[in-house]
Order: structure tokens, then sequence, then C-alpha cells
């Protein structure tokens, strides 16, 4: 099973903070995105938008390779800590 | 040294225990910053990537002991709701001379801004806002990289 985190206000949009799933065979991180989405369209485009950054195994993800292994995806907004 | 809590913590504690024994550092510059009570605000609520925020806090500690070699940091990160007034965020540097305190504390503050995996909502009443990070937080992040 694999871990799937929405950060910040994210949570509300994805209506849960986090939940558990299990991944199909996925290639790109936009095929992530849309079955991470389902049919939430808005989601999905929040999800792609080029400053929700997306952390895999606690890595941000760089460039359009998915690792073999996803144990957890984090979605993640711009930061305004401090 | 870092801590990531919910608990309030005393800043003035923090400088004395920080500072108690060190008779080789000749400066320590520490920031506090406190929920601001405006707008009709209630509370402050920060979420964070739990398992996430100090690995990336540490990285950011360490490029300020890179940059300014002998320092020695402090940093306090609150998570959770807080009231106006309360302390959210901790840094103190100490060093054997002044200006690499001061360099350290506005760099490691800056990047705790932009880089740590925080995001804060502002609480009225029953009503919450998520706040967005502003330009002027990324300009100031900006200035530091690759500059010393």
């Amino acid at each position: 099973m694999t871990r799937i985190v929405f950060l910040g206000w994210l949570k509300e949009m994805a209506g849960c903070a986090e939940r558990q799933v299990e991944l199909p065979s996925l290639a790109t991180p936009e095929e992530l995105i849309a079955f991470v989405a389902g049919d939430n369209q808005s989601l999905a485009e929040q999800l792609a938008e080029p400053s929700i950054r997306m952390i895999i195994n606690k890595s941000v993800l760089a460039g359009k390779t998915l690792p073999d292994t996803i144990e957890e995806v984090a979605f993640m907004p711009p930061l305004s800590g401090g | 040294m870092i801590k990531v809590q919910s608990d309030i913590f005393d800043p003035g504690a923090e400088l004395n225990n920080f500072m108690q024994g060190r008779t080789d550092m000749g400066a320590v510059v520490s920031f506090t910053g406190h929920v601001r009570g405006q707008n009709d605000i209630s509370a402050l609520e920060l979420e964070h990537y739990a398992e996430y925020t100090e690995t990336e806090i540490g990285k950011i500690e360490i490029q300020a002991q890179r940059r300014w070699p002998g320092i020695h940091t402090h940093i306090i990160h609150r998570y959770g709701k807080m009231k106006p007034g309360e302390p959210i965020v901790f840094v103190a540097v100490c060093s054997a001379h002044r200006q690499d305190s001061f360099r350290a504390a506005t760099f490691l503050m800056d990047s705790l801004k932009t880089r740590a995996p925080f995001w804060k909502k502002e609480i009225s009443g029953d009503k919450g806002v998520w706040i967005e990070p502003k330009a002027s937080d990324y300009a100031a992040e900006k200035q530091w990289t690759n500059k010393v």
C-alpha cells in the first residue's frame, strides 16, 4: 500500500489529509496525479500546478521518472512557515 | 540543535540554556517570531509534514554551519494551534565575533520561511484562511544564493 498525503490547503480540496491506496503500475508523475485525483477534476488541475511539489518517499521528485517503489507520496503547496 | 514541537516555549530560557557554559563565543544573536494579533485573528494554526520537517530544517542548519564555520545554532519551530502573542519560531546563533551570528541568524530565518514545510492558517471565529507565502520572503531567501 502507498500512503498519499495532502499537505496544507490541499487536504481540504482532497477531502482528507491522507489515505492509503494500492497504486497500479505508473510511468510518469502525470499518471500518478491522474490516479490520485480520480474524478476530482479540480484536484487534478491543482496537483498539476508547477507550484505544487511532489515528495516521493520523503524526497522531492526532480524530473519525470518515478521510483520503482513508492511507499509515500506527499503533495506540497507553497510553504508559509516561520 | 533543532526542536519541532507543539508546546509553547520561553525564548529567554532557551537563549540562556543555549549559551550556558560557552566561554569561547563572543557573540549571540537570537530571533523570535510571534503570532501577530491582526484582523480579529483568534488563533494561528500551523501544519507541517511531520517526518520531513526536521530533515529539511537540518539541511538548512548544515548549510549555515558550512557558510559560517565555528557557529553554533539553536532552532525551534512550533506547530499546532497558538494564540496571538505566543512565540512560533526561535533561532539563536553564537559565534566568536558578531558578524557571523548576525548573518547566519538572518540566513536561517530567511531559509525557514521558504523551505521549512509549514503551512499557516489564520483562525477568526469559526473561519480559517490559509496564508500564502509572500514574494518578499522569496526575495529575502534568494539573496543568499551563491553568496556568503
